[in-house]
């Protein structure tokens, strides 16, 4: 039977390797909007600031899971925003 | 596992899968904004997975935190500037703060007794968990300190030089010493809570340290290789945090995160003629020097299956035959180009200068030889105002003829010459064998403008296989 840390690194390990592959082709105008998408991926971080919330339970110190939960959520955000802003697309439409 | 459990972990897949379709989508013209899409719904369904799986959560506090994050998001978001690219590096650090106050958090709960029974048992460093979950705690917050540093390093560098760090050499090393010595230690050895909190603490000063090293010597021109870096190390903590949290989420979206990333600021440095090593260590590419580019610090050069990806989305080309052209004889293989892309919708017009090549009326001669209709033909005065609504424009071996400095730099020796005001065009794909300056011998600063392109190589050929890749490509999509 395998441990849950064992599967934890399969898990991950795989996940690699579907990061590697799915960079592929870039087309070079897409490169920026590409970035501020995966900037936001980061904030991601927001499910451990939700774990958190809840193992800190009434304690005290549950303000660093709270600016954990705004600054993962406010990175979302502004992370998608910023990619649909930085696409050929948009950009145009900005500047007419 | 509980029918929650085998829910909960179901929406965690598909999740990720939108994940990974979004980032693939977000790498292709026509399918972007969709992958935008896919991303944030794929956050969505994560998050509200996690929230409804986390039963006992305070729900008003969580969401307002949510909500003032999402607030200051949007205004950051939709008001910074995207000329800087100052906002995507703070999204990053943001990103990576969070990653970092979560572990705090996590260690912290631990270290003070908080819910003994969830955390001792992950925490322990005697369990089964135990010797992973405490290393990967300190993982995540070296980590998450490297994403904070790379981030806002990389929001505040704006257009300066890389920094020179003479002891980046034997910095390094120590670095990455200290950081498997406290990881060490701390499954080992750390058992009292306030070494534990100190070293917590060290970890991610060591990661905020290392960042510094990794980021300050890359100039203000290579700002997405850092961003991309920034973004490695989130993905890093992400995973790093699903070791602790054993949440599967964080560790699939942190693995795609971490691996995706590398491959993309791997992208860009090669793009800017460097490999990712050379970047850091502030070395001058070699492959500028072989080309004659002394002169040029900022070009970015691309390949045939990029340009060809950028062309397949085009509906106004303006192919720009220079003196490159007619050394080549490419006339044939750019009227074959110019086919394809009028057969899949495009308007293409070619723009000829009168000074183009080697003798007045040089490229009309070759225009006509390859049999290129009249009416695609436009003079400098007629195209001029066109650029402006071209989405991409191929300068064939031209150079004075398209440099914008006639018409704005006093000093540049083609200084009131009329020009071709292709950089007016969405995108420039220049291809020249070299770079080095042309008749006049002026600077081009067209070459290092942020919407152009090189394709390096002899027009002819570059642009036969441009049309290779085109065909290719559309046959791919089944039309």
């Amino acid at each position: 039977m395998l441990g849950p840390l064992l599967i934890g690194t399969y898990i991950f390990v795989l996940s690699m390797f579907v990061g590697f592959e799915v960079i592929g082709k870039v087309a070079p105008t897409l490169h920026n909007a590409l970035t501020a998408g995966m900037s936001a991926v980061g904030g991601i971080a927001l499910l451990g600031a939700l774990y958190a919330v809840q193992r800190a339970g009434d304690g005290s110190l549950d303000w660093l899971s709270l600016l954990a939960i705004a600054l993962a959520a406010g990175s979302v955000v502004a992370g998608f925003v910023l990619a649909s802003r930085l696409l050929p697309a948009g950009k145009k439409r900005e500047q007419t | 596992m509980s029918t929650l459990d085998l829910l909960v972990d179901g929406a965690y897949l598909v999740s990720a899968l939108l994940f990974v379709a979004g980032i693939k989508k977000l790498g292709k013209l026509r399918d972007a904004p969709r992958g935008n899409r896919f991303l944030s719904a794929a956050m969505l369904l994560a998050v509200v997975t996690t929230i409804l799986d986390l039963s006992d959560l305070n729900l008003a506090l969580v969401l307002g935190a949510v909500a003032a994050g999402c607030v200051l998001g949007a205004a950051v978001g939709f008001g910074v500037k995207l000329k800087t690219g100052a906002g995507v590096g703070l999204v990053t650090a943001c990103a990576g703060a969070a990653s970092v106050l979560v572990a705090l958090s996590l260690g912290w709960s631990r270290a003070s007794g908080a819910e003994p029974a969830s955390l001792a048992e992950l925490l322990t460093t005697d369990g089964t968990n135990g010797n992973v979950a405490a290393p990967a705690l300190i993982a995540a917050l070296i980590a998450g300190g490297l994403a904070v540093g790379s981030g806002l390093l990389a929001a505040l560098k704006g257009s300066s030089k890389g920094a020179e760090l003479p002891a980046r050499g034997a910095l390094w090393p120590l670095g990455l010493l200290a950081a498997i010595a406290l990881a060490v230690f701390i499954s080992y050895s750390a058992h009292d809570d306030s070494t534990l909190r100190l070293l917590m603490l060290v970890a991610a000063g060591l990661g905020l340290g290392l960042s510094a090293l990794l980021v300050l010597p890359v100039s203000g021109r290579d700002v997405n290789v850092a961003v991309a870096l920034g973004n490695v190390f989130a993905g890093l903590a992400a995973g790093a945090l699903g070791y602790v949290l054993l949440n599967n989420a964080l560790l699939m979206v942190g693995g795609i995160l971490f691996a995706g990333s590398l491959t993309l600021a791997t992208l860009f440095a090669e793009g800017a003629g460097r490999s990712l090593s050379q970047l850091f260590v502030g070395g001058s590419s070699q492959a500028a020097m072989d080309t004659g580019g002394a002169q040029y610090a900022n070009v970015r050069s691309c390949g045939v299956q990029e340009a060809a990806m950028v062309l397949e989305d085009a509906h106004s080309v303006v192919i720009v035959p220079g003196f490159g052209y007619a050394v080549a004889q490419a006339q044939h293989a750019a009227r074959e180009l110019a086919q394809l892309l009028e057969k899949r919708g495009a308007n293409v017009r070619y723009a000829v200068h009168p000074m183009a090549g080697r003798m007045p009326g040089h490229m009309n001669l070759l225009l006509s030889e390859a049999d290129v209709p009249y009416s695609k033909l436009y003079e400098l005065e007629q195209i001029n105002g066109d650029f402006k609504g071209t989405d991409v424009a191929i300068v064939l071996g031209g150079n004075d003829i398209v440099n914008p400095d006639a018409e704005t730099s006093r000093e540049s020796a083609v200084y009131g010459m009329p020009v071709l005001k292709v950089n007016e065009a969405r995108t420039v794909f220049v291809v020249k064998r070299s770079l080095r300056p042309g008749h006049s011998g002026a600077r081009n600063p067209l070459f290092e403008s942020e919407n152009t392109m090189l394709l390096f190589g002899d027009a002819k050929k570059v642009l036969q296989s441009v049309t290779t890749e085109l065909k290719g490509s559309s046959m791919g999509h089944g039309h």
